[in-house]
């Protein structure tokens, strides 16, 4: 089973999905940077903690420059949340995409429907531009 | 360091049209990429592809999980995926091309697993032989 080229530091088999954080000292926005991949063992979590998220905000900003790896199931759960902000006024705003991250978000459409930028910073004043960045 | 297969080199797997299994099969694609050496881009194509091809044939097929085989050939500058399943035939080259949603309402998932697959591969061919729905993703790597 040796591994001695890997491209993450975990081998996918031993995913539990991506590890979750925010940042929430504006009450009305919060920062997710997820780490790991987004598929079927990984999404699961970002979307419990998304829902949590619109539930109780309405700017959201998902920072994606620690994911190695995005599948149509992880696309589910971000533009469901971004409805439900959508639907309460609110806004979801994607940043810093890897390369093949940056290509599913485009090839499926998602980047024609979110703003997604490189920089998390830009992210935050996109999501709602009085906020800052406080982490 | 990375290096081109020289020669063909063929990896299977045998799994079943669960989500659950679904790591199993990335963590395959990525033993069979560190012993032939494979772009971190082409493992990304691989198992993006299979993961949605798998949990599609879970989607679309009734009762007990189907045992779904896989086959990874690779050959210099050639990759080839087969992947077989004994379910209803179920052609996903036939399957049209989602519209591409205007906003957020109008988005819907369905259909954009086979979108996927035919983004990051370079070919998908499909057959039904003996009851069996093979269907072969193309690489170039």
């Amino acid at each position: 089973m040796g591994r001695g080229r890997g491209w993450g530091a975990e081998p996918p088999q031993e995913s539990k999905g991506p590890n979750l954080s925010e940042d929430t000292k504006d009450p009305e926005i919060t920062i997710l940077r997820p780490q790991g991949r987004l598929d079927l063992a990984g999404a699961p979590s970002l979307d419990t903690l998304l829902s949590k998220a619109a539930a109780t905000h309405r700017f959201c900003v998902v920072d994606l420059s620690q994911i190695a790896f995005l599948a149509s199931v992880g696309i589910r759960a971000l533009l469901h949340a971004a409805r439900d902000l959508n639907a309460k006024g609110g806004r979801l705003v994607l940043s810093g995409p890897t390369r093949e991250v940056a290509k599913v978000l485009a090839v499926s459409g998602v980047a024609a429907l979110l703003p997604i930028v490189p920089d998390l910073a830009e992210a935050i004043r996109l999501a709602k531009p009085d906020a800052r960045e406080t982490g | 360091m990375t290096e081109k297969p020289a020669r063909p080199a063929d990896f299977t797997l045998s799994v079943r049209a669960t989500d659950q299994d679904v790591p199993r099969v990335h963590a395959w694609v990525q033993q069979a990429a560190d012993t032939i050496g494979l772009d971190s881009s082409v493992v990304f194509a691989l198992q993006l592809c299979l993961e949605e091809a798998v949990s599609n044939i879970a989607r679309h097929s009734e009762g007990p999980a189907l045992p779904v085989n896989l086959c990874l050939h690779a050959a210099p500058g050639r990759l080839t995926l087969r992947v077989e399943d004994p379910g209803r035939p179920f052609d996903p080259t036939q399957i049209p091309a989602p519209p591409a949603p205007r906003t957020l309402e109008e988005a819907e998932i369905g259909g954009l697993g086979i979108h996927l697959i035919r983004q990051f591969s370079s070919g998908q061919a499909y057959e039904r032989v003996d009851g069996v729905n093979r269907l072969a993703l193309y690489f170039d790597a």
